[in-house]
């Protein structure tokens, strides 16, 4: 099996890394620069620096590592099937689904800044999965809380006069209830 | 398997659980207010209907659990080290792709939090689902009612289920208007009759939702497409309908299936019992329709050249006194049809009535319900499932 091609990415830092282009290629914004051939020397990324880039990579590898995993069980399923064997990879395509649920979920287990680096990063890069995930994670912290919960969670500033404030609840009391 | 998270609140809950459907109740809120139903007053296939027209419901997109909050609570209470507010500077889409993700309540509160966050809620389509407003301490339709004035739209998602709509009728109107103004684009609307079979009659407003492209509804007479002008009834973008204990006249499901569904894609009909008619399909743009646990005469597809499948489940024709009639499963112009099934010896009379020959070549699937141990069945469907049999006898899966 011929070695999967890779590419090179440099952080705003113009930190290098190498990667496979199944992984680099979950970002849309990656793959158009691909497609446009702007890869020599590398993908500059200006707005992502070596910290976010790494552990956007990290999900990147996982998912698309994932990916060629189920496909590849999917096509073994398939040729499987004439000579019964097709159990096995079955099965692992299964764990995969679990695995990957319990990846995302330890992924964005993170403090509130590195979430926010993700989040802008995913939305730069364009890995709509990822920035699912972080606006999925960002909600969750959210539900359930009261205002005054949710500013002290985020550090958000109560800057409403207390009638304003009062007015704001009041167009929307049945929230409030 | 039905799977209910939380602990059943009371006895009558825990006896109720056989009510739930599974993806629908998937959602916490949402399996709490179906399996309330009281089901205590229903008999055996009343509360067998309930059953499956909750579970031919779609899930909500939004939820009130938090799958990745786990260890949220503890992070939540040491607030941001620098105190530096950076989520607000996020950009405004991502703000709405947050807000999105919450139950309608949550989503509402998010409007309090500061100036910067006043008008990101008004701004992400809405999704209301009623069963997440609970407990409602003005009571749910009132809160309903409220939530679908607050929000300018357009409605994404709106889920109400969770009101006996009898004593309710000036709200049904008012929501619909609502919905329509607002441009719904999926309704889920069931009502919670007592009893079950007590079917009250849907607003003729229900056509003026003409932004809908999903419709589900349950335990309602549907409004008779002759009560307001013909060019009044129009659902152009509507790609899926589901109707669930639905009565709806012969004439107005084929009217509208015809004539005024032009984009319409999947047919559900579950449960339809107590007012049995013919279903006629003539559809440009039908691709699958299901009909299960209904009582339906006939089943007529007269012309569908895209249909694909046809599903069966727990059908059979009407009820005269101790004996259950065949339903009449005619064929006619339906040449992508893939998958039909399953046909019920002694249910299900099938007729190939297309003017070429007794053939259906794209069938690739026939499921046929086989009693085994019995002596072929001779009744009135006569040479037809021999003749079936044969035609497709390498397809066949038997069960």
């Amino acid at each position: 099996m011929a070695s999967p091609a890779m590419v090179t990415l440099i952080s705003s830092d113009d930190a290098r890394f190498e990667v496979t282009e199944a992984a680099a290629t979950m970002s849309q914004t990656i793959r158009h620069m691909i497609e446009d051939g702007c890869t020599d020397g590398g993908i500059p990324l200006p707005n992502v620096p070596a910290r976010t880039l790494a552990k956007v990579l990290e999900y990147c590898n996982k998912h698309a590592a994932a990916t060629a995993a189920e496909s590849s069980a999917a096509g073994g399923a398939a040729a499987g099937s004439d000579s019964g064997s097709s159990s096995s990879a079955d099965s692992a395509g299964k764990d995969d689904g679990v695995d990957l649920a319990s990846f995302d979920k330890a992924f964005v287990e993170v403090d509130t800044d590195t979430l926010y680096d993700l989040l802008l990063a995913a939305n730069y890069l364009d890995v709509k999965t990822l920035l699912d995930l972080c606006c999925q994670k960002v909600a969750d912290m959210i539900r359930g809380k009261t205002p005054e919960q949710i500013r002290q969670t985020f550090g958000i500033k109560n800057d409403f006069s207390p009638e304003e404030e009062e007015k704001i609840r009041k167009e929307n009391q049945w929230a409030f209830e | 398997m039905t799977r209910i998270k939380s602990n059943p609140p009371n006895k009558k809950t825990h006896q109720s659980k056989t009510l739930a459907g599974v993806a629908y109740m998937e959602d916490d809120a949402v399996a709490v207010l179906a399996t309330t139903l009281d089901s205590a007053l229903m008999d055996g296939t009343a509360r067998m209907l309930a059953q499956r027209v909750y579970s031919s419901l779609p899930a909500p997109p939004v939820s009130t659990s938090a799958p990745l909050s786990k260890h949220a609570a503890a992070a939540a209470s040491s607030p941001p080290a620098d105190g530096a507010d950076r989520i607000s500077g996020l950009p405004d889409d991502i703000l709405r792709g947050v807000v999105s993700r919450l139950p309608a309540r949550d989503a509402a509160r998010t409007t309090a939090l500061s100036k910067h966050w006043t008008g990101v809620w008004r701004s992400v389509p809405l999704v209301l689902v009623d069963a997440h407003l609970l407990p409602a301490a003005a009571g749910l339709p009132d809160t309903v009612s409220r939530a679908l004035a607050a929000h300018p739209g357009p409605f994404r998602c709106v889920h109400l289920t969770g009101t006996p709509m009898a004593a309710r009728r000036n709200e049904v109107t008012r929501w619909l208007q609502l919905l329509a103004a607002k441009g719904a684009r999926e309704l889920v609307f069931v009502n919670r009759p007592t009893p079950i079979r007590a079917h009250l009659q849907l607003p003729g407003a229900l056509f003026t939702c003409t932004s809908l492209t999903r419709l589900y509804l349950g335990f309602w007479t549907f409004p008779g497409t002759g009560t307001v002008p013909p060019a009044a009834v129009s659902f152009p973008r509507l790609r899926e309908l589901g109707l669930g204990s639905v009565a709806i006249e012969e004439w107005d499901l084929a009217f509208l299936l015809e004539n005024k569904c032009p984009v319409l894609e999947k047919l559900v009909v579950v449960g339809s019992r107590w007012r049995p008619v013919p279903i006629r399909i003539r559809s440009c743009s039908l691709r699958c329709v299901q009909v299960c646990s209904s009582t339906v005469p006939e089943i007529d597809v007269g012309h569908a050249p895209v249909l694909e499948r046809l599903l069966l489940c727990g059908v059979s024709g009407r009820i005269c006194g101790l004996f259950t009639m065949a339903s009449r499963i005619k064929i006619g112009y339906a040449p992508n049809l893939r998958l039909l099934g399953f046909l019920v010896p002694g249910m299900h009379e099938p007729e190939i009535t297309g003017n070429t020959n007794t053939v259906l070549p794209s069938v690739q699937m026939v499921g046929v319900q086989v009693k085994l141990g019995t002596r072929p069945h001779q009744g009135h469907d006569g040479a037809s499932f021999p003749q079936m049999l044969s035609q497709h006898g390498d397809a066949l899966y038997p069960v």
